[in-house]
């Protein structure tokens, strides 16, 4: 089984964070390929995207349009997929207008083991919190980092689950939930479902 | 003819299967503090029947049948609970969930923090319930439901009999005469009051 993944998954943070979900794909005998994906984080390389890579071996996003029957976009919690529907709408919005144009099944796979089913995200709740991080001192001076409080707002469970409904009906999108011991076995059951 | 939108998982009508009167094995799905609307203290317990139950995971899939897109959780599994008396003590109904609460999930205690941790700490707690027929009123015509009539230790979920019908209370409230454009008021027959004038 050949899984193009995006190559944002493999860089920087994300490649740490990805990194036992990878392992856990290639011990099952998936082929991990890095690719510039148009929306989403894993796709199955079928005809239809050998077809391109055979002409391209670098495809660009576009390149890929047209060609993906199915895609996963990865959530590593229920507060990432808050951020997508909320301050970042715009770009989740854009992305599964890409995939409906593309007419590809784009799957929502949120890694999160206090939730089994789009249901339970009604009863989700964290409540509001003042957080602290270090971050660079900017003005070049001593200390080297400083303390910054940020807040991080209230997620309520039933807004994030009409939110969910909606998208779900107006885009078509599917949402699974899996843990993140589970998170390479999902992708792989769902690659290869239908 | 198009398929509908959500036609597989629209529930025809014949279809429904009524709560099974009697003990039932329940999860706790959410806590909320809330005001009654007379201003009083609340608990909002939303729940459902648990995994070992002959009825396994029912209001979940009543509320996954609801296709209204402001559905709600299932009334029947929504129990409003008044904790303070009009005192100020402890109600009896809030002392019996805390208790079953507390008797069904060993070593747990309810700790008395701050709303969210409070509401937080029932999530997925185990707890019995027992329900019976409740008459009830809706739009003139009487009418028998099956709730929830009170809360009991997972130890007694067996063993529970089906409570006595509960029958709606008989309200001898007489209703206030409309008023008629002549500024006078009708006084309904057989008043017993004083006529204050």
């Amino acid at each position: 089984m050949r899984i193009g993944v995006d190559k944002n998954q493999l860089s920087g943070s994300h490649a740490t964070s990805n990194a036992p979900k990878h392992r856990q794909m290639t011990k099952a005998g998936a082929s991990l390929e890095p690719l510039r994906l148009p929306y989403g984080d894993y796709i199955l390389i079928d005809d239809g995207v050998q077809s391109v890579l055979n002409t391209k071996p670098e495809p660009r996003k576009k390149d890929l349009i047209g060609h993906i029957k199915r895609s996963i976009d990865t959530k590593k919690d229920i507060p990432e997929l808050w951020m997508d529907v909320t301050s970042d709408h715009e770009r989740f919005r854009a992305e599964l207008i890409k995939a409906k144009q593309d007419g590809a099944e784009f799957i929502v796979l949120i890694e999160d083991a206090s939730v089994e089913c789009l249901e339970d995200v009604f009863f989700y709740h964290r409540p509001e919190v003042v957080r602290s991080r270090y971050v660079r001192n900017k003005a070049g001076r001593l200390p080297a980092y400083i303390k910054v409080e940020h807040k991080q707002r209230e997620i309520k469970g039933e807004s994030l689950y009409r939110c969910m409904q909606t998208i779900s009906t107006r885009y078509g999108v599917r949402f699974e939930f899996c843990t993140r011991r589970t998170a390479g076995k999902r992708i792989m059951e769902l690659l290869n479902d239908g | 003819m198009k398929k509908p939108n959500n036609y597989d998982t629209t529930q025809a009508s014949g279809d429904f299967t009524p709560v099974e009167l009697g003990g039932h094995y329940m999860v706790i799905k959410q806590v909320k503090e809330a005001k009654s609307k007379t201003g009083k203290n609340m608990i909002v317990v939303c729940f459902d029947f648990d995994k070992n139950d002959k009825q396994a995971g029912y209001f979940m899939t009543t509320f996954k049948n609801d296709i209204r897109p402001d559905k709600k959780w299932p009334r029947n599994g929504t129990q409003y609970i008044v904790t303070e008396t009009d005192n100020g003590d402890c109600s009896r109904s809030f002392k019996t969930f805390i208790t079953c609460v507390e008797k069904s999930n060993s070593g747990f205690a309810v700790q008395w923090t701050d709303t969210a941790a409070f509401e937080a700490q029932f999530k997925n707690k185990r707890i019995g319930g027992v329900f019976g027929i409740v008459e009830n009123e809706y739009q003139g015509k009487v009418s028998d439901r099956h709730e929830l009539r009170w809360f009991c230790q997972l130890d007694r979920v067996k063993d529970a009999v089906i409570p006595e019908r509960k029958a709606l209370a008989n309200t001898n409230v007489t209703k206030a005469a409309p008023k008629k454009d002549d500024g006078f008021m009708d006084i309904p027959d057989g008043t017993d009051d004083e006529i204050p004038f």
